[in-house]
């Protein structure tokens, strides 16, 4: 059979893999539907990189000079640094690589065991391909600085790159070797949604309020458990060594009011688009159906806005800065909030599926 | 409902065009027609969620374009079961489409028909706990709520075991006979078109190109080929 792409020496060599395959037609059909995009995402990585470092060169020589003299006393942490993060990127790609192979809808094709180990290899390294090449891409700039300096340590440059570039090697190897995790089934989203009350067995009575609820419970949906441990640990580790429980405590708490605003604007944007698509054959108002779903989120973000500025002062702001800034809070999100569902709502009435 | 000169499409792609077709009250109207034909797209064009390109809509007399609301009144349309809200409860979601249709309180004959179909012990799940079928069940009461002159289904049998689907067919005739409703349904089970539909068109490069009433779908079936061999000579190769 032939089809776009199917002659071209990338095509030929992917075969016999049919998930490296469809993933290349994928990305043959996203370059075809916008060729620009990728020219243009390209242009803009290559002109971001080149300005930072113009940057580094032209105005931080001192500041550079002993960022890279750290970098090459450091040369093995930074080595063994690159190894874990590689390695636990790899290794929960791998895990996330093999539940979904299992029911893809290539699972049944006849792949020889072999080729199937390369794909699933070639799968769950991708992340460390990204992190050599930025690697390279800050050894690149660090040799042309040195170039400019006329550094002393130049020679020291090649080898922490090779260590660097190792760690990544070796980790990926390590990641993808780390053996599977028991297969969980994927939960539905109400489960970390707190469950309304039953009040006896009553009729169902007409009301729009509902709509109020559900962008709440799509934000407890989104922080699931998992996700919110992973996202304390970055926390935790930016909280300095010697700090007080109470202000670590007040730290997180900050955190967790802040990440549920986050939240909380995005589900509204997602849950206006789903609301008025479900909703399109009813006779319902556009103005009515964003009133009813942005009602009750603003209020849980004005009551996010006020602890949040009730922490700052507890943490020692001045209590008008503290205000201030809890309003800021409250004018930004509830702006974003309010265009975000404005926006999703309109864009989805009489439009196309 | 009366369809007048119908034409839409994605972009420049046009799917369905010069479609006309008016359906009377008491009505039951079966759309068939090859996969990728246009059935999905003319419903969406009836039920508002697809701007048409020309032509006109008209339910109970008021036009979708210049009175949509008015229109959409008149109109219960059964969403694909993936659509409904996962996050929201089966009794959320009957009370936001009463609320939307402007009802002042949810018929008992509405919450009998949910018990024969058995729906009223999942009053209370969200709606991502239950199951394809049950969820095509609560997508047809929710079309059935306020009494719609028109009903539109979209293949809404697809999910449902036997005596449920039995249960809908017999319920839905019932509201034809008695509240002068019309049902507009696209299918591709046979047995709905020759059993329960008062007339069938077949739906083909974008225009319907064949029509069929009660009668002669008795005819064909009591003839030795059926109905299935007719439609199957109407659709060429």
């Amino acid at each position: 059979m032939e089809y776009a792409g199917s002659g071209t020496a990338s095509a030929l060599m992917l075969r016999n893999a049919p998930r490296l395959m469809a993933g290349y037609l994928a990305w043959l059909n996203r370059r075809r539907d916008n060729p620009r995009r990728h020219l243009l995402l390209a242009a803009a990585l290559v002109a971001a990189w080149a300005i930072t470092a113009a940057l580094l060169i032209v105005t931080a020589q001192p500041a550079t000079a002993a960022g890279l003299a750290w970098v090459y006393r450091h040369q093995f942490l930074l080595a063994g640094l690159a190894a874990c993060t590689t390695a636990a990127l790899v290794a929960r790609r791998h895990a996330t690589e093999r539940s979904e192979a299992a029911r893809s809808w290539l699972a049944a094709l006849p792949v020889r065991r072999t080729a199937a180990r390369w794909e699933s290899l070639a799968i769950a390294a991708a992340p460390a391909l990204g992190v050599i090449f930025i690697v390279a891409a800050a050894g690149g700039t660090a040799w042309m600085w040195s170039l400019f300096a006329s550094d002393p340590a130049q020679g020291a440059l090649a080898p922490t790159w090779l260590a660097v570039t190792a760690g990544v090697v070796a980790g990926a190897m390590t990641g993808y070797l780390v053996p599977a995790q028991k297969p969980t089934e994927v939960a539905p989203g109400s489960r970390y949604v707190p469950r309304p009350r039953v009040l006896g067995a009553r009729p169902p009575a007409p009301s729009l309020s509902a709509l109020g609820q559900w962008p709440v419970r799509q934000m407890f949906a989104s922080a699931r458990p998992k996700a919110v441990s992973r996202a304390v640990l970055p926390i935790l580790l930016t909280i300095p060594l010697g700090s007080t429980a109470g202000a670590a405590m007040l730290d997180i708490a900050m955190c967790a009011v802040l990440g549920a605003v986050l939240l909380l604007v995005s589900a509204i944007t997602r849950v206006s688009r789903q609301s008025a698509r479900w909703l399109q054959p009813l006779p319902l108002p556009r103005a009515l159906l964003a009133r009813r779903l942005l009602v009750r989120p603003l209020a849980v973000i004005v009551a996010a806005a006020l602890i949040a500025a009730w922490l700052l002062w507890v943490m020692g702001s001045p209590p008008t800065q503290a205000l201030k800034y809890g309003f800021s809070l409250l004018v930004v999100s509830s702006l974003v909030a309010v265009m975000g569902s404005a926006a999703a709502i309109s864009r989805t009435r009489a439009g196309p599926r | 409902m009366e369809i007048r000169g119908l034409r839409a499409g994605y972009g420049t792609r046009v799917i369905i065009d010069e479609i006309s077709l008016a359906l009377e009250a008491g009505e039951w109207f079966a759309l068939m027609g090859p996969n990728g034909s246009g059935k999905t797209t003319l419903l969406d064009c009836v039920v508002g969620r697809l701007a048409v390109a020309r032509g006109e809509v008209r339910i109970a007399g008021c036009s979708l374009i210049e009175d949509p609301l008015g229109a959409k009144r008149q109109l219960g349309y059964a969403c694909a079961p993936e659509s409904l809200p996962g996050l929201l409860t089966a009794r959320q979601c009957l009370e936001v489409h009463a609320g939307a249709k402007g009802l002042s309180s949810v018929d008992a004959e509405l919450l009998q028909f949910a018990d024969e179909l058995q729906f009223l012990p999942y009053l209370e799940s969200f709606v991502d706990t239950l199951s394809l079928g049950t969820r095509q069940k609560l997508s047809i009461l929710l079309c059935l709520l306020g009494d719609p002159k028109l009903i539109v289904l979209d293949e809404a049998f697809n999910a449902l075991d036997p005596r449920s689907a039995l249960v809908v067919k017999r319920h839905l005739r019932l509201r034809l006979e008695h509240s002068g409703a019309a049902v507009l349904m696209a299918t591709h089970a046979l047995d709905i078109v020759e059993h329960h539909a008062d007339r069938a068109g077949l739906l083909m490069d974008g225009r319907i190109q064949r029509e069929w009433l009660q009668q002669e779908i008795a005819e064909l079936r009591l003839k030795g080929t059926g109905f299935e061999a007719a439609l199957a000579q109407s659709m060429p190769q």
